[in-house]
């Protein structure tokens, strides 16, 4: 009897031992595992601070993501209203546009001064706002900047042909010409500024990009022909023929014009007879030069 | 004596090194909305006596930081270098990092320093080592060791002020010493956060309960303490919040569960011995780990009731109403990382002579310290470059 309960105590305590190294494995499979899923996630993280330990005080990163943080907390909520501010030219604004955007863009030229987009948008929403002198200036940079990019020049040369400043309106205006509309198109599709604005506006970008273009020569060809400049008017007027804009009759009646102010009378009446008729069979009227408003894209 | 000193030379270096810690951190971290708020608005702009009457338009008015940074910033002649503009998030500007972030960390890196002696000293080194550990694993303390705002400060005091609650508790020392300690830590508390006559009043009422029966004795101990915070609280900016979708969140920044875990497995320890202590069969003495528990208790339930009392009173809209941030609840943080280290230490204590229960313990108690690390670890990675 006492042997059969030393036998039964026996077994119970190796079943109890044996729980016991159950219980006391299963807790280190469970550390195991939990630690081995954290220690995966911070495994790359860890290499990578190793890797950076030589930048550990990085003032030029620290003061980056400081600024992008601040940037992040100017960033607009919605750009519904500035697209609206946009596509109105100004006429739109519900009294948002200047601490919104307009703070926002300044802090982005403030931080990147190299920014052209951000010139140029600040230098939309100046002019709308009644500070003519500002956005001169903030074309102007934007274009130093960004030559290749046809809506600042474009928005320039439309504000000075608008204060008359026909030499000057000119210059900016053949600039924008020249500039390609390849380039332009994939500036604006790559811009972070433009982004968020393309993203919920409504347009055909080349459509747009090729009514904005010929506004271009229009001013161009009319600030030329203010300033007498016939020669550079009969070459601006075939180029626009040439790139076979919707409107052609103007340019056509412009070419007339000046090849009659130079004395080439015959040609000038070709030119004008192709503007009659072409006149008479165009789908739409061209704008007034004087309803030729600024674009933002 | 001859142990004491190595020890204090140790902590002196320790001090040293984590105050070096603490200015990589200064200088890596920008200035961000709340420190450029405080120091524009209620430093640079208010004066000594404005400050010392509660007259500054922070959430909390309570004067000795403000009191304190006012003074580093007049003795070095500083003044944050440029006009501020709200939506300014971040400001990097390595003169205001150092300079405004000083103090911080003096109190953090002291905190963490006093953290390791005081468990080294009291305990073991092992249990030292531990504690600086766990408090080094949380990342509250990582989030806020160089704020240039009250919250350094906070946790100086609460692990202070716990600390002396815990040697009172022991019962070993001169207690009248430790007692004036106490008021002085109670005193300096209320006047820095109007959050901390709860943790005063909480401690004053455990004191009552199991060591000092004398009413007198809690005049400048708690009566003061209070009075002084009620008159800050009353002069106070009262903001409204709404509490987030989370609401525990706000709690697990500063308790996250696994520390909640050993909580918990302490207390169910304690349950039971406790209950085999009334059966008389197995004395085992808890000594200041208890009353150090209930405190902990009290503590994490006192967050629990504001944040239902948030939740109740939050105005229904929530524009223009600040979000219930979870730095409102950073006491839990010191409490937390005490609560861990002394249980831990009780709970090895308690199975001294179990083998199989202080492997388990160790496994337990380890697993929870690595998953910690790493955790923290990958937060603070995930900030980028702070």
């Amino acid at each position: 009897m006492n042997y059969r309960n030393r036998g039964l105590t026996e077994m119970i305590q190796r079943v109890i031992f044996l729980g016991k190294g159950i219980v006391t494995l299963s807790l280190v499979m469970v550390f195991v595992l939990a630690i081995g899923k954290e220690y995966r996630a911070v495994k790359p993280l860890w290499k990578m601070t190793v890797k950076n330990l030589d930048r550990l005080i990085d003032p030029e990163e620290i003061q980056a993501k400081a600024r992008l943080n601040t940037l992040n907390n100017y960033m607009p909520a919605s750009y519904q209203p500035l697209l609206e501010f946009v596509e109105s030219h100004g006429a739109k604004n519900n009294g948002k546009i200047q601490n919104h955007y307009v703070d926002y863009y300044e802090k982005i030229v403030e931080f990147m001064p190299q920014n052209a987009d951000a010139h140029a948008l600040l230098g939309f929403c100046y002019y709308h706002l009644a500070e003519p002198q500002k956005a001169i200036a903030a074309y102007q940079k934007a274009v130093a900047l960004n030559p290749q990019f046809f809506w600042s020049a474009y928005s320039l040369g439309v504000i000075y042909f608008q204060n008359q400043k026909y030499p000057q309106a000119s210059a900016v205006l053949s600039s924008a010409i020249s500039s390609s509309v390849d380039a332009t198109l994939t500036l604006l599709y790559r811009s972070r500024v433009y982004q968020p604005l393309i993203a919920i506006a409504d347009k055909d970008l080349p459509s747009r990009l090729r009514k904005g273009y010929e506004n271009a020569y229009v001013l161009l060809v009319l600030s030329q022909y203010r300033q007498k400049k016939f020669a550079e008017v009969i070459k601006s007027c075939r180029a626009a023929i040439k790139a076979d804009f919707e409107h052609k009759y103007f340019f056509y009646e412009y070419l007339g014009a000046a090849l009659d102010a130079v004395g080439e009378k015959g040609l000038a009446v070709q030119a004008l007879q192709q503007a009659i008729v072409l006149k008479q069979t165009a789908v739409s009227r061209l704008s007034l030069p004087e309803d030729i408003a600024l674009e933002v894209f | 004596m001859k142990q004491k000193l190595p020890l204090k030379i140790l902590t002196g270096f320790l001090f040293l090194i984590l105050l070096a810690i603490g200015f990589v951190l200064a200088v890596r971290k920008p200035l961000w909305n709340d420190e450029i708020f405080t120091q524009t608005r209620n430093i640079d702009q208010a004066s000594y006596a404005a400050i010392l009457t509660g007259k500054i338009v922070e959430g909390n008015n309570c004067p000795i930081f403000y009191l304190i940074q006012k003074g580093v910033c007049d003795l070095v002649q500083y003044r944050f270098p440029k006009v501020w503009d709200s939506r300014e998030w971040e400001f990097s500007d390595l003169r205001s990092q150092l300079i405004l972030r000083i103090m911080p960390n003096i109190f953090t890196a002291g905190t963490l320093a006093i953290i390791f002696y005081f468990f080294a000293r009291y305990y073991s080194f092992g249990a030292g080592v531990y504690g600086l550990l766990v408090a080094l694993s949380s990342l509250m303390v990582w989030g806020y060791w160089v704020e240039a705002r009250p919250y350094p400060l906070w946790f100086f005091l609460t692990i202070v002020q716990s600390m002396l609650f815990i040697l009172l508790m022991r019962k070993e020392f001169q207690q009248e010493r430790l007692w004036a300690w106490l008021t002085l830590v109670n005193i300096l508390l209320s006047l820095t956060v109007i959050f901390g006559v709860v943790q005063t009043l909480l401690i004053s009422f455990l004191l009552y309960v199991w060591l000092e029966k004398r009413p007198g004795k809690y005049l400048w101990f708690a009566a003061v303490p209070t009075v002084i915070s009620l008159f800050y609280y009353f002069q106070t900016l009262k903001l409204k919040f709404f509490v987030p979708d989370h609401p525990m969140n706000l709690i697990y920044a500063n308790l996250p569960l696994d520390r909640a875990l050993i909580f918990l497995f302490f207390g169910i320890v304690l349950g039971v011995y406790s209950f085999k202590k009334r059966q008389k069969t197995q004395p085992v003495d808890f000594g200041e780990s208890r009353p150090y528990f209930v405190f902990s208790l009290m503590m994490i339930a006192t967050a629990l009731g504001f944040l239902l009392i948030f939740k109740l009173i939050q105005p229904l809209s929530q524009e223009g109403v600040f979000q219930l941030p979870h730095r409102y609840f950073f006491y839990l943080t010191p409490v937390g990382i005490l609560s861990v280290t002394v249980f831990s230490i009780y709970l090895l204590r308690i199975f001294k002579g179990q083998l199989w229960m202080t492997i388990n313990c160790v496994i337990f108690l380890g697993g929870m310290l690595v998953i910690r690390i790493l955790k923290t670890f990958y937060e603070l990675s995930q900030q980028g470059p702070y």
